[in-house]
């Protein structure tokens, strides 16, 4: 059974992110017209599955410390547990980016990156992926190119890419972070 | 959201403002509260998440 974060991020999220696929599609016209306002939803879909991204990591997170609370006795400490994991936690305002993730999530005791790419060997993949999503959220955020390459060109196949990669990160995400807390707590926490 | 809750802090009851409501993502689907807990002697405020059934309304 996944945690109720990655339910959110396989309903919810894909929800949302579908509209802008169906955005896409309805633009109608031929040329430099058409051409203009796709690369326009292409740049808003890329911001979309970095910040809904974010959501999950940062719900998934926050599960984490609930599971690890909950396992603490007495309760005044599992308080003070929970916002000594929490305070300064990169993910409530930076990009999930994988240097944030591993911050936050190794917070936790887990050696993060090195958990998920034990359960495949596709995550060194997409890992950079997802680092190169983070690269374009903030060339658009900012309106400055020049880390991606200096022109903001950018087609929907690399946003679903992206979006692929993230999707599939989710799943080993949601695994990892699962196995290690049932390791410290001594059952399966979702 | 601005809502003001009384909660168990540090071994003792303290006043805090709830800043987001996280939705129900806690273990079992219970919801959580993101709190922002205001310090003394003028140091920063900290923030953190608390199931809703631990907070109850400041008067």
């Amino acid at each position: 059974m996944p945690s109720a974060a990655l339910g959110q991020w396989q309903t919810t999220s894909h929800n949302a992110l579908a509209e802008i696929e169906a955005a896409h599609r309805a633009v109608g016209g031929h040329g430099r017209g058409r051409r203009y306002a796709t690369l326009q939803i292409n740049h808003a879909y890329t911001v979309m599955v970095s910040s809904r991204f974010q959501g999950f990591c940062r719900a998934l997170h926050s599960a984490a410390v609930d599971v690890l609370a909950t396992a603490t006795q007495p309760a005044n400490v599992a308080v003070v547990l929970r916002s000594a994991l929490m305070q300064g936690r990169k993910l409530d305002f930076g990009n999930p980016s994988p240097s944030n993730l591993g911050a936050d999530f190794g917070r936790l005791g887990m050696a993060f990156w090195d958990e998920v790419r034990a359960l495949d060997a596709r995550n060194d993949a997409r890992k950079d992926r997802l680092e190169e999503l983070n690269e374009w959220r903030n060339a658009i955020a900012h309106q400055d190119f020049a880390r991606v390459g200096g022109r903001d060109l950018l087609h929907l196949g690399s946003v679903r890419g992206w979006r692929a990669a993230c999707d599939a990160l989710a799943i080993s995400f949601d695994r990892a972070v699962g196995m290690h807390l049932g390791r410290l707590v001594g059952r399966a926490p979702w | 959201m601005g809502s003001r809750v009384k909660l168990s802090f540090g071994g003792r009851e303290v006043v805090a403002t709830v800043v987001e409501d996280r939705g129900n993502i806690g273990v079992g689907g219970r919801r959580l509260l993101r709190v922002r807990v205001e310090l003394t002697g003028g140091a920063e405020p900290i923030e953190f998440e608390v199931p809703a059934t631990d907070v109850r309304a400041a008067a």
